[in-house]
């Protein structure tokens, strides 16, 4: 029976979102392989502003992903958190957009708009109806060229800035303990930066020294464009050429990426080791953070699966063994494999249970890991893992935001959109022996650092 | 206008598709709302069972929740291993929620493997037997987390603030459960609420995905044998106003260490409140605190940078609902904040532009169009209009009823909502800020956070 009155129709037509709609095909060596086709338009400007525009017609809406490949690692002394700092003063007004114009036109014209800031990129993101794509269009160029750093809301800033830090972090013992690893391991590279930056960095940046970084980073060959939506591809690049195009490429960017970076990714931490950190858990959380390696190199992928295979889901192995098993140690337990541009962290954590010590805890969890690579693995364990990702790869395509994300983090990190076609033929491929192999090469105690936080740990001087 | 014009075009192109499309059926005398959709081979299940934490025991608050989420402890045939091992390895993800008036257990995975998975899900309903040992482990477990939300303040603060703002409405029980009930709650307890869920209780089922989900059918029949036949519906009382004792209070939750205060100012609605004039109310508290050009936003961060942010929110449930607003700051700037949030609401509660309205009309139509871009999102918006006792037509009337909507009546809205003298501020910080805020004039409350835990 038909019931819905057609009238409502109108707001779920999303439903046939787009043109190539997803299958899961067997490939030849009995796998399943996800299989989706997206219309890709590109065009790369003069100055090295590339475009991207995925057709979608369905809804009058669009979706605008800006990535600008600067992030956390490009920062230096004095400066950390610029990227982050910067990408809050971008809505804070240029020349031809004024003081918090930004927002008003986003939001008064029926849009929406955020940003994000990583190690290794920033990313601003709207969604408009589509008859304002060439208004977008025309406050991107305006912010990129012409970036005001207004003094007043440049101070006004600051102080949400170091708000947001105390809330994410400083009263937050997740946060500190995720803060406190990600030093550790990458210390001495510019990935032991955090990209929220130092409390006395964020009190005493000055406005000419967000002028020289944004000059350094916001150029037109330092980032790209992914709109998915209601738009005309070839009438967004016209647009896109009349805005954009009297932007000067930065000719100096790979040198001064490479100044900013001098320090090299190589592991200089000191690691078998344990941090203690204060604060108000009741129980101690930990993280066990290993050296990883970064996107792209085929260990990168096992590295996934093996996370996957040892702590995502209930049936995990460490899950199974620590939270369910006959002698539980923790209340919840986790693990991933974080791989950015130029390196990567493993890391483990959760919370342990009353009474369970911090030390031989730490010890059961290292001697679990190597028992469960050497003789627990499985085919099934495996497969387990490869139809997991199957589902995971569909997660959020029904939306022009959905997918403006998916292809703009391929061309991210792999300077191909496209990659994601070859991703689950990578993950399918992988064999039990090769997670083996990489559980042995990466997960070494001698290439650890152990990290636990709860009230009983001393108070240290240091701050996060 | 350009865009609802553009909206109403679209529509007449697809409509003859999504007739076909969205369906309404009825298995076994239960509702079944299923969006079919066949853009990716993945599905989303959702079961509604019209009972909810309400019905918990006194003393054993979570019942409800732990009866649907422990459903894989184990079951007379299959233990915990083998049950999250076959539904892990099927992709699939599952869990329930349970509020005060209703449940929901959720199932979404790959349509491929909707019938093990399905049937595993049938299975547990079904049979499971919540094992002692397998229990009390998961007991343990969820008292370190209980124990656990003291490191977030956040959530400490939205979690007390929940229970005292409703105190005395019969709605104030958590229902996730605390520490006491945690020690209360036995097999048989669980075993007494599934029973009462599977055979008691009506539901009904909501579905994304393309047509091969029909296998549905038989499986909720032939292995879950549920049928709505001959189960009454279940009402919950009503809430009046003027029943909270704490009404107009200021709390203060003492934390160590913390160098910023997390702040909750609310109340609760009655009924009545909370379901007449449902547009105003969803568009006042997107007005006050719904974007970085809210009010709230405008004068707490983008002026005064005196937190990072800043929200409002006015919600229905059946019998009663919640209103108020949320933010942060650091201690120095509490009373000022405080302060600020008072003129805020008092100035926009007396005016008003008419293109200031006019620009968060456009603003608050365009987001509504946002949410309902995913099917599954689109999905849960029916289910909780199906559960405030909405008819669907409102989702489509809502953008109409905004460009309704007058200065006047959003000024009376402010006012009503966030002005309200049963106001109480809860406030999760230093225990210092209790000096700050008695200097600054405000009686003010020290509560202990292990008390509610």
């Amino acid at each position: 029976m038909k019931f819905v009155n057609l009238v409502l129709l109108v707001f779920f037509i999303s439903c046939s979102s787009h043109k190539n709609t997803g299958k899961i095909e067997m490939t030849e060596d009995g796998n399943q392989s996800p299989s989706i086709k997206f219309d890709v338009k590109e065009h790369t400007l003069d100055n090295g502003l590339k475009v991207f525009v995925v057709e979608n017609h369905k809804l009058p809406i669009f979706s605008y992903y800006t990535f600008f490949n600067v992030g956390g690692k490009h920062e230096t002394e004095g400066i950390t958190g610029a990227s982050h700092f910067l990408e809050h003063m971008m809505f804070k007004g240029a020349k031809k957009y004024g003081l918090n114009e930004f927002d008003e036109n986003v939001e008064g014209n029926g849009g929406t708009n955020n940003a994000y800031t990583t190690n290794d990129m920033t990313v601003y993101y709207e969604k408009m109806p589509s008859e304002h794509i060439n208004l977008i269009i025309d406050v991107e160029a305006d912010r990129m060229a012409n970036l005001l750093l207004e003094p007043k809301s440049f101070e006004s800033e600051r102080a949400v800035v170091l708000e947001e830090r105390k809330m994410r972090y400083e009263n937050s013992d997740r946060g500190k303990i995720y803060l406190s690893m990600m030093k550790a391991i990458f210390e001495g590279t510019p990935y032991g930066t955090s990209v929220i930056g130092k409390i006395k960095d964020l009190k005493t940046v000055t406005r000419d020294q967000f002028f020289d970084f944004f000059k350094k980073y916001y150029a037109p060959n330092n980032a790209f464009i992914f709109i998915v939506g209601d738009v005309d591809a070839q009438d967004v690049f016209d647009e896109v050429d009349k805005k954009f195009g009297e932007i000067k490429k930065n000719e100096k960017l790979e040198e001064m990426k490479r100044a900013a970076m001098k320090d090299g990714f190589d592991w200089r931490g000191k690691y078998d080791r344990t941090i203690r950190l204060n604060g108000t858990s009741v129980d101690p959380m930990f993280m066990l953070g290993f050296k990883g390696i970064k996107t792209g190199p085929r260990d990168a992928y096992v590295l996934d699966i093996l996370s996957s295979i040892l702590g995502d889901g209930q049936s995990s192995f460490l899950n199974k063994h620590f939270v369910l098993g006959k002698r539980p140690r923790v209340a919840s337990i986790y693990a991933a494999n974080y791989t950015l541009m130029e390196s990567g962290v493993f890391f483990i954590g959760g919370q342990l249970l009353p009474k369970v010590g911090i030390n031989s805890f730490k010890n059961e969890l290292i001697a679990k890991i190597k028992r469960t690579c050497s003789k627990e693995l499985t085919p099934r364990s495996l497969q387990k893992v490869k139809n997991q990702y199957l589902v995971d790869f569909f997660d959020g395509l029904d939306t022009n935001d959905g997918v403006a994300s998916f292809l703009g983090n391929r061309q991210a990190f792999y300077g191909d959109y496209k990659h994601y076609k070859k991703e689950m033929e990578i993950y399918n491929s992988i064999t039990l022996d090769e997670v083996k192999s990489a559980c042995d090469a990466y997960l070494k105690k001698e290439n650890s650092i152990y990290l636990t936080i709860w009230k009983k740990n001393p108070k240290s001087k240091e701050r996060i | 206008m350009k865009t609802l014009f553009a909206l109403l075009i679209t529509f007449n192109v697809f409509a003859n598709y999504l007739d076909d499309n969205l369906r309404k059926e009825t298995w076994d005398q239960m509702e079944v709302v299923w969006l079919v959709d066949n853009s990716f081979p993945t599905y989303d299940i959702s079961i509604l069972f019209e009972g909810g934490a309400y019905d918990d025991p006194k003393g054993k608050e979570g019942v409800t929740s732990l009866a649907l989420n422990l459903m894989n402890l184990g079951t007379n045939r299959y233990d915990q291993s083998h049950i999250l091992d076959t539904l892990d390895f099927f992709g699939a993800s599952y869990g329930a929620n349970a509020t005060h008036e209703y449940s929901t257990y959720n199932v979404s995975g790959l349509v491929k493997d909707v019938i093990p998975t399905m049937k595993m899900v049938c299975h547990m309903f079904e049979d499971a037997t919540y094992p002692k040992k397998e229990l009390a482990v998961s007991i343990k477990r969820l008292k370190t987390g209980q124990r656990k939300m003291i490191t977030n303040h956040g959530a400490l603060a939205s979690y007390i603030s929940r229970i005292i703002t409703l105190r005395k409405t019969g709605y104030e029980r958590p229902a996730s459960g605390n520490l006491k009930s945690y020690d209360r709650i036995k097999g048989k307890d669980l075993l007494k609420r599934l029973s009462e869920l599977n055979k008691k209780t009506r539901k009904r089922i909501y579905i994304r995905g393309p047509k091969e989900l029909s296998v549905l059918k038989s499986i909720f029949k032939n292995d879950c044998k549920w049928s709505n036949e001959g189960i009454e519906e279940r009402s919950y009382p009503e809430v009046a106003k003027g029943v909270n004792p704490n009404s107009g209070g200021i709390f203060l939750v003492p934390v160590k260490n913390a160098n910023q205060a997390q702040i909750r100012i609310g109340t609760y609605m009655p009924k009545d409140e909370a379901h007449s004039d449902y547009s105003l109310t969803a568009f006042t508290s997107k007005f006050m605190g719904g974007g970085f050009t809210s009010r709230l936003m405008q004068a707490l961060r983008v002026d005064s940078g005196l937190t990072y942010s800043a929200g409002s929110y006015a919600s229905p449930q059946n019998n009663y609902g919640r209103k108020g607003i949320s933010t942060f700051t650091k201690n120095e700037t509490l009373v000022k904040i405080l302060k600020m949030i008072d003129k805020v609401v008092a100035d926009n509660a007396t005016q008003i532009s008419d293109e200031l309205l006019k620009r968060n009309k456009v603003f608050v139509k365009g987001n509504y169009l946002y949410e309902l871009e995913s099917t599954s999102s689109f999905l849960s918006t029916l289910q909780y209009y199906d559960t405030v006792g909405r008819p669907y037509n409102e989702i489509y009337m809502y953008p109409k009823n905004v460009d309704k909507l007058r200065v006047d009546a959003v000024k009376a809205k402010v006012k009503s909502l966030f002005s309200d003298p049963d106001n109480v501020t809860v406030i999760v910080g230093n225990k210092s800020l209790e000096k700050d805020l008695k200097k600054a004039g405000y009686k003010v409350k020290v509560i202990q956070a292990t008390d509610y835990l």
